[in-house]
């Protein structure tokens, strides 16, 4: 937050002073006066993406910022690279508010992470808006450890909470646009390609065997480091290449969408007051020909609680998947292939996502617990070599090994053929995923743009986008025959976050009345092109309270009607909360 | 291969327009002179193009590593673009002042969009060539070496603000409200300006300053080349409207980069005789040490 002209009121004073001391006059009210300090007009700022790598976010935060101007707080909007914007949000934890997209899978366990008040000091999506709350906090740790109608009713007071207290606002959910061509290879799910399974229901069409995807950004060309939060959305690209024990099923895709074993063969739940699984690894190598073993998923657990492995006084965890590591309690080697992992919760559908975290190698990954330097020169703060390295030649076990990369570029992918999908050592993996190898390399080029990726799909340049696209390029992708549409619904949501360490955001009747400046309706009407739903709520379906349910109206509803916004109204709220007014200004004491 | 495509394109014409262009503007006898003379006045230019040279792959270096480096100490200044260049067109509309990019984006028609386009891209390249051409094919070396050397400068001051300043054009953050006109229409150049450039490289306007720059020296040597003066000035102005008609620039940018035509001409002015050493840059800079010393003692 600035406050401009603070200093120059402080200057005049000072001069006043001045004269009333040569004057000897009233000295007494002067320093009084002088005692006090000045007040400023609020300014905030609002951190978002260029409209180049997210046109939706950058749309709300105008809007947003338009209408808080006119309530008379100075705000500006600042786009910022990807990278820098997720490294100043979710390590730095140095911004005022944000508009982005939070990687959900929909899970409800998910909101502790976001939200519990012990994380508020760590980097990651585990609480970025530092936010604390004891009573949420013991809500939280409840539903991991109920079922049924009882966990439900725990989320939907969670959420009521959660939308009471604004530690952020839900605005939507966008759909996740994709456009494909099937003249070298069909089966494309809804959407296109997403998670990493998605890739093996491929089909061949032609004799062609290298598929061509297109990047919408270029964070996977410059970074491979399935740990580093600043480059990873949801990990579909690291995925490829490192494996997960298990995969969750696809809702959209399947009937009955079971999970699929993937590096575990078979798991085998045990116990009921305290829950633990048996897990049988496969028989399989990484992609430098070590095996992997039941060591290795022993360590990945160890070191994404603590990537210094004890070196630091305190644990320097993973910024991703942090809430899935913290299921595990303990884990049990018995033997090479077999291990024993016991949880922290007693619910087995929450368990399970503790096992889709990437299995690294020990052999490579237990090198890089020291302190992060440059050129020897160790940097403040707790940071392990583990976090920071770009990891561009990946090591994994995955069905595709890492073959050639140029940064900002592209990046060429290749089947790895002793993968237990094509060895044969596939139990228990549904057929369609490893009847056929549909492809025998990936290559992955960034387009400068959504405008350049339909253009280079219509020049058949490519056999589809592999990330999702802007609304604006579906006139585009209708028009031609051999492109096509394909959408689905998502999990993720733009949100708007609050820094709640910082003074007047910690207040919740201010982000409160904040959050009643965005109008959802007309945000997902114009902003996203009617290509997504509004909602208040961060979770979907089942886990919706009734009164959360999207009617057209939020609980803390729009100041105006049909996207018109209403100041006065807004100002009103505002000075309800005891916020003061100069004019049209909402001022401040200087904190500085 | 489409990169190689577009360039491919972009080089035919532009050379063909050059051809042009050189046999009616510089006349045939110029030519001939040129063919006779070419040795002598690839002489008289040399330390100059050899200048050029080294501002071209420091430029190149500093576009690499620039972005990465700017994002950790340069200074995030697109809000405040937005907010000047929402007060410019005050004096015009004192009671709702619009953006002037989005003002400038509501007259769009196809054809206009077709031209700004066309002139972003094929009219700049060719309007920052020919004087180099045509320069050359004088027989005093002045107006070439002044070519080149504010060329040279505008690079310079061009990519030190890129690195001191973060900031994206309009396209990147008005997106409701400004589009980015030459991407999503002609989408094919995108290929090539993204090899090129970089979008956070929008304060001040390259593409502004070198085009005035043109304009300027045009304007320098009107005795040689009168048919040229309006030629220039009316592309310059063309790819000054373009840069924020396609909502590339911000009209602050467009104007700072004016600012700094001016400047590099200046200079260009001053160094034709001599070109620009390191010795001398010592020199001057202990001067300048010097006086300002002297002053505060």
């Amino acid at each position: 937050m600035v406050f401009g002209s603070g200093g120059r009121r402080r200057a005049f004073l000072a001069g006043v002073a001045g004269a009333a001391t040569a004057t000897a006059g009233c000295l007494g009210n002067v320093r009084n006066l002088l005692g006090r300090q000045g007040v400023d007009q609020l300014s905030l700022s609002i951190a978002t993406l260029p409209a180049s790598e997210d046109p939706y976010a950058v749309r709300i935060a105008t809007r947003l910022a338009d209408n808080l101007r006119a309530s008379g707080i100075e705000t500006m909007v600042d786009p910022v690279r990807p990278d820098v914007l997720f490294r100043d949000i979710l390590i730095n934890q140095d911004f005022d508010l944000y508009v982005a997209r939070y990687p959900s899978h929909g899970a409800p366990d998910e909101l502790r992470s976001m939200l519990y008040s012990p994380y508020a000091e760590e980097s990651g999506w585990q609480n970025p808006f530092g936010f604390t709350d004891l009573t949420l906090d013991d809500l939280l740790d409840q539903q991991r450890s109920t079922e049924g109608a009882d966990r439900i009713g725990m989320i939907h007071e969670i959420q009521r909470r959660v939308v009471r207290e604004q530690p952020f606002t839900v605005v939507c959910f966008p759909d996740h646009l994709g456009a494909v061509r099937d003249d070298r290879f069909d089966g494309w799910p809804p959407g296109g390609p997403g998670r990493p399974p998605d890739y093996f229901r491929l089909h061949r069409v032609g004799s062609e065997t290298t598929l061509q995807l297109l990047l919408g950004n270029d964070r996977i060309t410059r970074n491979r480091n399935p740990i580093a939060v600043e480059y990873r959305n949801q990990g579909k690209f690291t995925g490829l290449l490192y494996d997960p024990l298990v995969w969750p099923g696809r809702e959209d895709v399947e009937a009955s969408p079971d999970p699929i074993p993937w590096l575990a063969r078979t798991v085998a739940w045990e116990g009921d007051e305290t829950l633990s699984a048996t897990v049988q690894v496969r028989e399989t190598p990484w992609h430098d020909g070590e095996p992997v073993t039941a060591e290795d998923v022993a360590f990945t657990y160890e070191f994404l609680g603590d990537t210094s492995l004890g070196e630091f006084e305190t644990p320097v965890p993973t910024p991703w998947r942090r809430g899935r590591v913290s299921l595990v309690d303990a884990t049990d080697v018995l033997d090479d292939r077999r291990i024993r992992i016991a949880f922290t919760t007693r619910n087995r559908s929450v368990a399970r996502r503790a096992l889709v975290v990437p299995i690294l190698p020990r052999h490579i990954w237990r090198e890089r617990t020291d302190p992060a330097d440059i050129a020897g020169i160790e940097l403040g703060g707790p940071t392990t070599q583990a976090l920071v390295a770009s990891n561009e030649a990946a090591v994994g076990s995955g069905p595709l090994q890492f073959v050639d990369g140029d940064a900002g570029e592209s990046l060429s992918l290749e089947a790895f053929p002793d993968h237990f999908l094509y060895t044969g050592r596939n139990e228990n993996i549904p057929d369609r995923l490893s009847e056929e190898r549909p492809f025998d390399r990936i290559e992955f080029t960034v387009a400068p743009s959504h405008d350049a990726v339909v253009q280079i799909l219509s020049d058949d340049g490519a056999d589809a986008a592999a990330d999702g696209l802007r609304a604006s390029v579906v006139p585009r992708i209708v028009r031609d025959d051999d492109v096509s549409l394909t959408t689905r619904a998502t999990a993720s949501f733009y949100h708007i976050g609050y820094n709640c360490r910082r003074a007047p955001l910690v207040d919740p009747n201010f982000r409160r009345t904040i959050a009643r400046h965005i109008d959802r309706e007309t945000a997902v009407l114009d902003s996203l092109e009617g290509y997504g739903i509004p909602s208040e709520a961060p979770l979907k379906g089942q886990w919706v309270p009734d009164n959360l349910l999207w009617d057209g109206e939020a609980n803390l509803p729009f100041f105006g009607t049909d996207g018109e916004f209403d100041e006065e109204a807004a100002m009103e709220a505002f000075q309800e909360a005891g916020y003061q007014y100069d004019g049209d200004r909402l001022i401040r004491r200087e904190t500085t | 291969m489409r990169l190689v495509f577009v360039v491919g394109q972009l080089v035919g014409s532009v050379v063909l327009l050059l051809a042009f262009t050189t046999v009616i503007v510089v006349g045939r006898d110029r030519i001939v002179e040129t063919r006779r003379e070419y040795r002598q006045r690839f002489a008289a230019a040399a330390p100059y193009v050899g200048l050029l040279g080294v501002v071209l792959v420091a430029n190149k270096i500093a576009r690499d590593i620039g972005p990465d480096l700017s994002w950790l100490v340069g200074i995030r200044i697109t809000g405040w673009l937005e907010r000047i260049d929402g007060l410019l067109l005050w004096p015009f509309f004192p009671d709702d002042t619009p953006q002037a990019v989005v003002w400038l984006q509501s007259m769009a028609t196809p054809e206009l969009t077709a031209y700004f386009s066309f002139v972003y891209v094929y009219g700049y390249v060719y309007l920052l060539v020919f004087p180099l051409v045509a320069y050359f094919a004088l027989s005093r070396p002045e107006p070439l070496r002044r070519t080149i050397v504010a060329y040279g400068t505008n690079y310079l001051v061009g990519v030190l603000c890129y690195v001191v300043f973060v900031a994206y054009g309009p396209r990147n953050l008005l997106a409701e409200q400004a589009e980015g006109l030459l991407f999503s229409q002609y989408t094919q150049y995108q290929f090539v300006t993204d090899a090129v450039n970089h979008e956070t490289n929008v304060f001040p306007s390259l593409h502004t300053s070198m085009a005035v720059t043109a304009a300027l020296l045009a304007w320098t040597t009107r005795e040689e080349y009168p048919l040229w003066v309006p030629v220039a000035v009316a592309l310059a102005v063309s790819v000054v409207v373009s840069t924020m008609y396609l909502g590339i620039h911000w009209a602050t940018d467009a104007i700072f980069g004016a600012l700094l035509a001016w400047f590099s001409v200046r200079v260009g002015t001053r160094f034709e005789e001599t070109p620009p050493t390191l010795d001398g840059a010592r020199r001057r800079f202990s001067t300048l040490l010097s006086v300002i010393s002297g002053r505060t003692r």
